[in-house]
């Protein structure tokens, strides 16, 4: 057990250090991106003011180092980016890493919670509609998905709001905690799960679906294995076989699955955030982009290439940890 | 004497349009206490699905639809789900073709044999690793206490094959059905699984029915033979008289087909055509098609099995005893 554990801790310093050219290679795209697009902050910030002389304009590049040549300006960059100085939001104010940080925890909650229900619900249902095949729960549970699948997200968030908040009234429309209320201890906990509810069901959805789909196809392909025959030989009830034997082995596309679309999880998150007014990473990248708020974006963008990277690994291990067919090398 | 297995009239056919694509048709067999009978054909003949019935564990495409299977007594083809989970395993048990595939890859061997025992209250928790690891020893599992806790893949063919039936004998079952145990296996672990079983027969008095295309291995282990082909028994016996005597024109033309040492380098023989697909022949003998013998009785009629002295056949134009 002792040298699992310690197989495990080294492969993923191992995988760490692999990852660092890649999040260097993809800080290097990012910023080549981004400087790409037409017009910079001085821009913005200018035309909300409603007018500005060039020489306003030209003090504002100057004060943010946006008169540098482009190679300047991204040696700065990267010479920072690895003393994990993010610069600073003019948009803001506040340093770019801070208003990360003040970001990230409700973020991650949103999509902890959305991909948790996602799995939860992929594999109950998709086992139920395994051990049901071509019958009505199957076909149910199918064009259910389906449907799920194929429902816009922001327009299933808005039409829940109608919903449960306006029409019903039983959650709250939108923001992580009721404002001005001062919870604290368990009903803070409460307060945040009622404003939760809606955000990572709309978030989950979509993945909820696909898993339910994989489950299905996955619990069905496994049992037609030979070990599976060998189980029922074994004089096992269909419940045990169903969930000792063909349950652990068809999970494992469904882990793959999950890591790939954190990344898609992670762009969702945007169009909920901002539905759902949910002060996370999402809303502060559409902030970014439609302010030019270009740290704050390249920011983000780092974090959310941090946030990928980290959960593949998570990936291979959680993999490792299931089959013992792998190795931890 | 009893038999342990009575098969009589069993039918099975493809589930589908065809009302007479029979994988099995009209199939009888009988194997005794300690008795080990080979089921031998070709591929295709039904010899599997005729293993798979005896444990009702016949895929979904494929429906028992007549027949009666004793097991012990007990009807095994009009038996509920939850007294059919009770013999399996402990009056019959199979063992597979494929040790690859066969365990699961995601359990300890311990685990798979334990679950068997516990299933079927034969052991405790507490107790369950060491009666595990007795069963790893008594199928000759070198390094019995480490094999027991290690995955299916850190262990070779033929030591998957022993767990195999280790984890099929753990809870002592009147019968072993063994489904071409040893195809998938390297020819000197073949002999020693082979010899293996036998040596639990003599140990454990259990029978044997051995599902087979190998006369080879046929020939060293069986006690009986039938042969099987397109779903029926074409000719059944003592392993000596058949072997030494064939009647039926297909067993003698399997016969003719095992390759000759002494004979290397000259053509390989084989029987013309190839079986059957079920429901394709209604009328008449469903060998006649490949038969050297077959005459215009045999396309119309299908032959009844006879008995005669102590050998079974269906044949119009059996080839004399000689």
């Amino acid at each position: 057990m002792n040298r699992n554990a310690y197989d495990l801790i080294r492969f993923v310093l191992r995988r760490l250090l692999q990852s660092l050219p890649v999040l260097l290679g993809i800080a290097t795209i990012n910023f080549l991106f981004v400087n790409l697009a037409p017009g910079d902050a001085a821009d913005v910030l200018a035309g909300e003011a409603g007018a500005a002389s060039p020489e306003f304009m030209a003090a504002l590049r100057e004060r943010y180092g946006l008169d540098e040549p482009l190679h300047v300006q991204f040696l700065v960059y990267m010479g920072k980016l690895l003393t994990f100085d993010l610069g600073y939001s003019f948009r803001f104010s506040r340093p770019v890493t801070e208003l990360l940080l003040g970001n990230l925890g409700p973020t991650l909650l949103l999509m902890t919670t959305a991909i948790l229900f996602a799995c939860s619900m992929g594999v109950f249902l998709g086992v139920l509609a395994a051990r049901c095949v071509n019958r009505w729960p199957d076909y149910l549970i199918s064009v259910g998905a389906l449907i799920a699948y194929a429902t816009p997200v922001f327009w299933l968030g808005l039409m829940m709001i109608v919903l449960f908040s306006v029409k019903l009234g039983w959650l709250p429309s939108s923001g992580m905690q009721s404002i001005g209320a001062g919870y604290t201890g368990w009903r803070k906990v409460l307060d945040v799960a009622q404003h939760l509810i809606m955000p990572a069901t709309v978030l989950g959805m979509y993945l909820t679906a696909f898993q339910v789909r994989l489950m299905r196809a996955s619990m069905l392909e496994i049992g037609e294995q030979d070990f599976v025959t060998t189980a029922r030989s074994k004089g096992l009830s269909e419940q045990a076989i169903a969930y000792r034997h063909v349950l652990r082995n068809a999970i494992l596309p469904m882990v793959t699955m999950v890591g790939l679309q954190v990344s898609a999880i992670l762009g969702g998150s945007v169009l909920i955030e901002t539905v759902f007014a949910w002060p996370g990473l999402g809303r502060l990248a559409y902030n970014a982009v439609f302010q030019r708020d270009l740290n704050l974006l390249l920011g983000l963008l780092f974090l959310c290439s941090i946030m990928v990277v980290v959960t593949n690994i998570l990936t291979e291990v959680v993999y490792r940890l299931i089959d013992p067919r792998i190795p931890l090398k | 004497m009893n038999p342990v297995l009575s098969i009589s009239d069993l039918r099975a056919r493809l589930r589908g349009p065809d009302p007479h694509a029979f994988v099995i048709d009209g199939l009888s067999l009988q194997v005794g206490r300690g008795e080990v009978v080979a089921l031998v054909g070709e591929s295709g003949s039904g010899k599997t699905m005729t293993a798979y019935s005896v444990l009702r564990l016949l895929p979904s495409a494929i429906q028992l639809v007549g027949g009666e299977i004793l097991l012990g007594g007990q009807d095994v083809v009009g038996m509920e789900a939850r007294q059919l989970r009770e013999v399996r395993g402990t009056l019959a048990s199979i063992i597979f073709q494929e040790p690859m595939t066969s365990l699961n890859p995601l359990m300890t061997i311990e685990r798979q044999i334990a679950e068997m025992l516990l299933t079927h209250g034969k052991t405790t928790r507490q107790t369950a690793p060491a009666r595990v690891i007795e069963l790893l020893e008594l199928v000759r599992m070198p390094d019995a206490r480490t094999r027991a806790r290690q995955y299916p893949h850190s262990l070779s063919g033929g030591l998957r094959q022993r767990a195999m039936i280790a984890l099929a004998l753990a809870c002592e079952p009147q019968i072993l059905i063994a489904d071409e145990p040893t195809t998938a296996l390297d020819v000197t672990i073949q002999q020693q699984v082979m010899k293996l079983l036998l040596d639990l027969r003599d140990q454990l008095g259990m029978a044997i029915l051995l599902i087979t295309h190998d006369l080879g291995v046929v020939a060293e282990v069986a006690d009986r033979v039938a042969v099987m082909y397109a779903g029926r028994i074409v000719e059944e016996g003592p392993v000596v008289d058949l072997l030494e005597a064939p009647r039926h024109p297909y067993t003698a033309g399997l016969l003719a087909c095992l390759p000759d040492v002494a004979e290397a380098g000259g053509r390989l023989v084989e029987i013309p055509g190839l079986p059957p697909k079920p429901g394709s022949i209604r009328e008449g003998c469903r060998f006649a098609p490949r038969c050297p013998s077959a005459t215009d009785l045999c396309t119309r009629v299908s032959p009844e099995t006879r008995i005669e002295a102590g050998r079974a056949i269906a044949c119009h134009h059996p080839r004399m005893p000689a």
